[in-house]
């Protein structure tokens, strides 16, 4: 049960916090649904007073700080078309309103589009411990997520949004969350980065020749079978999608 | 600790802990219309503005809003006078219930504001954290954008219905609308939608067909605006939890983790010793007294197979204990502290499996004596038959034998159950209860706790939905249980996941149809095999299986029929009633079976059910052996009103039909692996159980003209209220702002059997004909008094007046006031009950336009069409938004609506976030059409007959029909999901 509540004004002062207690969970968006609260949480440290909710554009790098919320984001001037269809489709209105870029990170969902989308756009996730600050791919930072996150804060996502954007997924119904999508994107240079949600127990950057051999787990929205099956054929799709 | 809040433009400064969530600190200072739906955000029914954004109250700390704005419905409107946005949802008929109603007001509100001119996608993004179990969206959606128009300075537009004309049956239904539809013919009135990136429109009013039949009515027919619109709107506490209790307790249920298990023993010492703990309930401390669940009228079909707390858990989520203590925190923490010793025992889930030999024995009980066979975990087996099946088999030229299988889905209410039990001053028990049947749950749980049923009383407030869920004595025991051991009130809500595991839910079915047909392939003999999955206990068990015998075997002419049925007990959470009850897992099985053989045989579709449907005339001559009483019906009913002819066409000319087998729809160039289909579904339901449902009204004039009408039927937010009403005001000659509902007390108002089996209308509201006939004759006599008339027969009762052949006139008010206080004085006032020895079926076409995806099998459903005859729809509004909540509920139990279990029994997320238990939301809804075509139901008040289950009757099969159009695949099971239809695909090499 949560006996205490944190609103620190500055990041310094939210890491001190966080490293003051093993039993801390931060609220980095609106829902505590993100912050991983169970019956070991007894604090919590909200993030809304730190700042962070810039979106800042460098040529074709764009910086999202962690508190910009999706709906934030994706109603940007300069957020892709694509990239907003994928931001749009990730949750509800209310939802979009509510979670931020640092709940992507917190919580990452195995079959969430949007955390594929990053992984494309070559997502760098800045994080800020009471150390210093380092940046690191997104897919290493959802590796290492758990070590990381005890003692540091992701502060900013950079991700690169040049080139062309497609994605394909298989769903229950067209908002439902997908079974299994797949994202590519074609950089100006010709290169194709392809990744897959649905697969793995994160979403995964994937060669374009490595998804016949994604081992999924199934539950009762697909089987293995199936999910490996639709990897192929929706990877198929983005990458025809592409050129 | 301390919060600074600025609320609804009022700053407070309010106290709260630190773990408790911004609508429970909300609630407590008396914003009712924040309202709980579930512990993680996704009903949304706790929306609301945090500095003008939308967000979910029930998934943020209330420190979290600490120094910000706030804004609930509560501010929104200055005493009577409604924000335009409230006043649009009243007048385009948006409320059913009402409970998720303040969170889509305030979503509107946020987009308005922000974009004066929003277009439907921009609306149905706004909406899409809100989930709508009643309206199907659509007069959401609507209210929406007439509340922009408005606010934009345009004039506001008036609810009317759109009168259609009849088509004339054709001589070949393939020549029907050939060339396709001018778009000039469709009749609809749409909104210009701006953006069209949803490609979804939405009608602006439902489509109407008049009978030449009906006589012209005032009240009566018209869109009449809800009785309780205005206090749901405004977000009053009008709900079960919308009441404050000084030293209310919080309880909580302790459930099982095992399918299947004995309780050796359960000690609940470190619970009670909790500080703040006041009972811990439990098969060792409570009476066994054994009963049926299910809100049926007495005596309650067998099995009692259920006590309060038994010493053996049958499901994962069976009860096991309960604890009544000061907060939420201490009752969960007390739950913790409850040590239960399980004997885990082998667990069967299917129902075939259960029946076989060596299954383990779910109801080994010693004082369990109703069953058919316990020891095979067969509760009944009901056998009805009519001629000679295997005669009839003999006869026929062809014979078709295929197997089906249906589902478990939820009912899903936004409220849970709910249920806030006190002493009153009298020391009699007062239930405060969320419930469809409060007389049934009366009269059920006296003896279990021990009291007579005239110290109880149950009251109904409104209530956020039911769907059949709420046809249950469910937890109201739990309740009464711990207000006798506390002697304080008690506070009881089922979680969500209680509600999922611990409620009660559809029963899942095998179902195999054999039929026997001549050579011009009229039926000749017909037998519907069902196996039933009841779960761990019985309740509605077998009269779900009944009506789906009757259900499966009345659609269709035919001269020798045979239902056969096991019910069977399993390890699953127990199934119940839910809205069709019986009927969505017959017809599934009936409407593909029929399309299969008109298929098989070569014939139209249409054409081939038409040969063998049931038409005005015709006997229901199953109808006698599956009925739900104790005593059987002698009497073989006749079809008095069909519209069937008229909605098929209706409908088929809505869908564009003729389009089926066209290669340019079926085929998308752009997109060789999609596939497009269309698919029908004729629909067949009953209005009421005929012989046992039973209403009462009472009427009574008040000083100023005005009547209470006092109901025991249960408004769930169907606006039966409304509709009775409407009934009332008719026949005594007044506008229905002068009838004042009242209705489910049972201190207060007449008996009525409860909301279920579409009887309301029929049932209650002829109920409260009667008794308004009876009014108005006592008026007719006061008004010939006061005009000194020899004859007052001929007095005619219309615009508040009474009128004398000679034109003369007396207000009622004057008459009110002269019965009660100048000559001969009287209560003028009636009480009257009805029963009917017949149950009128509504009929309906229901069409739906999917798009196969081949290469992964994903099904998207484009568009639903359903022509509904209900009769004379007393209210068309209402009753559009029956059929168009009801279609939304079909649709996700065809397509994506599924409790999926693992290996242990333990449901597999019992949530409804993404990638859980899917609802369809407003963002993603196909287009909806609905019309109602009218016919004169003679048994029926003013003609009517029922709408509110059908709709969930027809989308499953026609789903399965145009997958089969689109793809020549027959899936024989739901829901179609991606893997199934995929499989499917894959064996008959389609990709």
């Amino acid at each position: 049960m949560i006996t205490a509540y944190h609103r620190p004004d500055t990041l310094e002062a939210a890491l001190q916090l966080l490293t003051r207690s093993r039993k801390m969970a931060v609220l980095a968006g609106k829902t505590i649904t993100d912050a991983g609260l169970d019956d070991s949480i007894d604090e919590v440290v909200d993030l809304q007073a730190i700042g962070l909710r810039q979106i800042h554009e460098h040529g074709t790098q764009h910086t999202l700080e962690a508190l910009v919320t999706l709906q934030t984001w994706r109603d940007h001037a300069a957020t892709p078309a694509a990239l907003r269809d994928v931001i749009h489709a990730e949750d509800s209105f209310t939802f979009r309103n509510m979670r931020t870029i640092a709940s992507l990170l917190y919580v990452p969902d195995a079959e969430s589009q949007l955390v594929a989308a990053l992984l494309v756009c070559d997502a760098v996730v800045q994080v800020t411990a009471s150390t210093g600050t380092q940046s690191l791919p997104l897919a290493r930072f959802l590796a290492q997520r758990v070590a990381l996150l005890s003692t540091s804060i992701p502060t900013a996502v950079t991700i690169e949004v040049s080139g062309t954007i497609a994605f394909a997924n298989v769903a229950r119904t067209p908002a439902d969350k997908p079974i299994v999508a797949a994202v590519a994107r074609k950089t100006v240079l010709g290169e194709i980065r392809l990744a897959l949600s649905g697969v793995a127990p994160m979403p995964i950057l994937i060669a374009p020749n490595d998804v016949e051999n994604v081992k999924p787990a199934g539950d009762f929205r697909g089987s293995s079978a199936y999910r490996r099956q639709m990897a192929i054929t929706l990877s198929r799709r983005v990458l025809d999608a592409l050129g | 600790m301390q919060i600074h809040l600025t609320i609804n433009g009022i700053n407070k400064t309010l106290e709260c802990q630190p773990y408790e969530t911004l609508m429970r600190v909300l609630r407590r200072e008396g914003y009712f219309s924040v309202r709980y739906g579930s512990d993680s955000g996704e009903t949304g029914a706790a929306a609301l503005l945090l500095d003008g954004v939308l967000a979910n109250a029930d998934v943020m700390l209330a420190a979290q809003a600490d120094g910000h704005h706030i804004e609930t419905v509560e501010g929104l409107s200055k005493g009577t006078m409604l924000h335009p946005i409230q006043d649009a949802f009243v007048r385009m008929g948006a409320i059913q219930s009402g409970y998720s109603t303040p969170a889509m007001i305030l979503a509107a509100k946020a987009l308005i504001e922000k974009n004066p001119n929003p277009t439907e996608a921009e609306i149905r993004d706004a909406l899409s954290g809100i989930l709508d179990r009643e309206t199907g969206y659509i007069k959401p959606v609507l209210a929406v954008l007439e509340a922009a128009a408005v606010m934009r300075g345009e004039d506001p537009s008036e609810m009317t219905t759109n009168v259609l004309t009849p088509i004339d049956l054709p001589s070949r239904d393939n020549d029907l609308f050939e060339g396709g539809i001018p778009e000039e013919d469709r009749g609809g009135d749409y909104w210009d939608m701006g953006s069209t990136d949803l490609k979804v429109r939405t009608k602006r009013l439902p489509r109407f067909i008049v009978s030449l039949q009906v006589p012209e009515t005032s009240v009566v027919g018209k869109p009449e605006i809800k009785v309780d619109a205005l206090k749901l709107t405004k977000g009053n506490p009008a709900f079960v939890d919308d009441i404050e209790m000084r030293g209310m307790l919080y309880a909580a249920l302790l459930t099982s983790p095992h399918a299947h298990a004995r309780i050796l023993d359960i000690d609940d010492s470190d619970a009670l010793a909790l500080p703040g703990v006041h009972a811990v309930i439990h098969y060792k401390n409570i009476a066994r007294v054994r009963y049926a669940s299910g809100g049926q009228s007495y005596p309650n079909p067998k099995p009692y197979d259920q006590v309060s707390f038994d010493n053996k858990v049958r499901h994962v989520g069976d009860r096991v204990a309960a604890v009544a203590a000061e907060t939420p925190e201490i009752a969960a923490e007390a739950l913790k502290r409850i040590r239960v010793t399980y004997d885990i025992l082998p667990a069967v889930y299917d129902e075939n499996e259960a029946m076989q030999p060596g299954a383990p024995v779910i109801h080994d009980e010693p004082d369990m004596s109703d069953a058919y066979d316990a020891q095979r975990n067969i509760v009944h087996h009901i056998h009805a038959q009519v001629g000679n099946v295997e005669t009839g088999f003999e006869q026929a030229r062809h014979i078709f034998e295929q197997s089906f299988y249906v589902h478990q889905v939820q009912q899903v209410p936004i409220e849970p159950h709910i249920c806030i039990g006190y002493w009153d001053a009298d020391e009699r028990l007062v239930l405060r209860t969320s419930t469809q049947v409060p007389f049934h749950a009366r009269r059920m749980v006296a003896p279990l706790l021990g009291l007579p049923v005239k110290r109880i009383r149950v009251i109904k407030p409104r209530i956020g939905g039911g769907f059949g869920a709420k046809q249950e004595m469910l937890i109201e025991d739990i309740v009464g249980h711990l207000v006798i051991a506390t002697g304080r009130p008690v506070r009881f809500e089922l979680t969500r996941e209680q509600e999922f595991i611990s409620s009660r839910s559809r029963h899942p079915q095998t179902i195999v149809f054999k039929t026997g047909l001549d050579a011009n392939g009229k039926l000749v003999s017909q037998k519907m095999s069902v196996i039933g999955n009841t779960g761990a206990y019985g309740t509605h068990g077998l009269t779900v299986q009944t009506v789906t015998g009757m259900r499966g075997l009345s659609s269709y002419n035919c001269p020798n029929k045979l239902f056969d049925c096991y019910v069977v007990y399993t390890n699953i959470p127990t199934p119940g009633a839910y809205r069709g009850y019986g009927a969505p897992q017959a017809l599934f099985a009936l409407e593909s079976h029929m399309e299969d053989i008109a298929i098989q045989l070569g014939m139209d579709v249409i054409e081939f059910k038409r040969l063998n449907w049931v038409k005005v005339g015709d006997p229901l001559d199953i109808a006698p052996h599956l009925g739900e009483g104790e005593a059987e019906i002698t009497i073989i009913p006749t079809i008095r009103s069909s519209g069937l002819e008229q909605c098929v066409l209706q409908g088929m000319q809505a869908i564009g039909w003729q389009r089926r087998h066209d290669p340019n729809f079926r085929l998308d160039p752009a997109r060789p692996h999609i596939r497009r289909g269309i698919g029908f579904a004729m629909c067949m339901h009953g209005t009421a159980i005929p012989g046992l449902d039973m209403g009462g009204a009472s009427i009574k004039i008040n000083d100023d003209g005005s009547f209470n009408v006092l109901v025991g039927a249960t408004d769930l937010g169907t606006g039966s209220d409304t509709v009775l009403g409407q009934i009332a005001a008719e026949v005594l000659g007044v506008p229905l702002q002068d009838i004042l509902m009242y209705s489910s007390d049972t201190d207060m108002t007449p008996f009525d059997t409860g909301a279920y089996a579409s009887s309301t209308t029929y049932i209650s509201g002829t109920a409260v004909m009667r008794a308004a006939e009876q009014v108005r004759e006592q008026i007719k006599e006061r008004a010939g008094l006061m005009l000194k008339l020899n004859d007052w027969s001929n007095v005619v009762l219309r615009d508040r007046r009474a009128f004398a052949p000679d034109g003369r006139f007396v207000s009622l008010q004057d008459i009110a006031l002269h019965s009660l206080h100048q000559q001969d004085q009287r209560q003028i006032m009636a009480t009257a009950s009805y029963v009917s020895p017949e149950s009128p079926p509504p009929f309906a076409g229901q069409f739906a336009e999917v798009e196969v995806d081949i290469e992964t099998g994903q099904v998207t459903v484009k568009k639903l069409v359903m022509a509904v005859d209900c009769g004379v729809a007393i209210n068309p509004i209402t009753a559009s938004g029956q059929v168009e909540g009801g279609m939304v509920q079909a649709l996700g139990y065809g397509h994506c609506e599924e409790m999926a279990y693992d290996e242990h029994g333990r449901m597999v997320k019992p949530e409804l976030s993404a990638g859980a238990y899917k609802i369809y939301r407003a963002d993603e809804m196909p287009e909806l059409e609905v019309i109602l075509v009218q016919t004169m139901e003679p048994s029926g008040p003013f003609g009517a007959k029922a709408v509110a289950e059908i709709p969930k009757d027809g989308v499953a099969p026609a789903l399965r029909n145009a997958i089969y159009n689109a793809t020549g695949v027959q899936i024989n099971r739901i829901p179609f999901t991606p893997e199934r239809v995929f499989n499917a695909l894959q064996e008959a090499n389609i990709s």
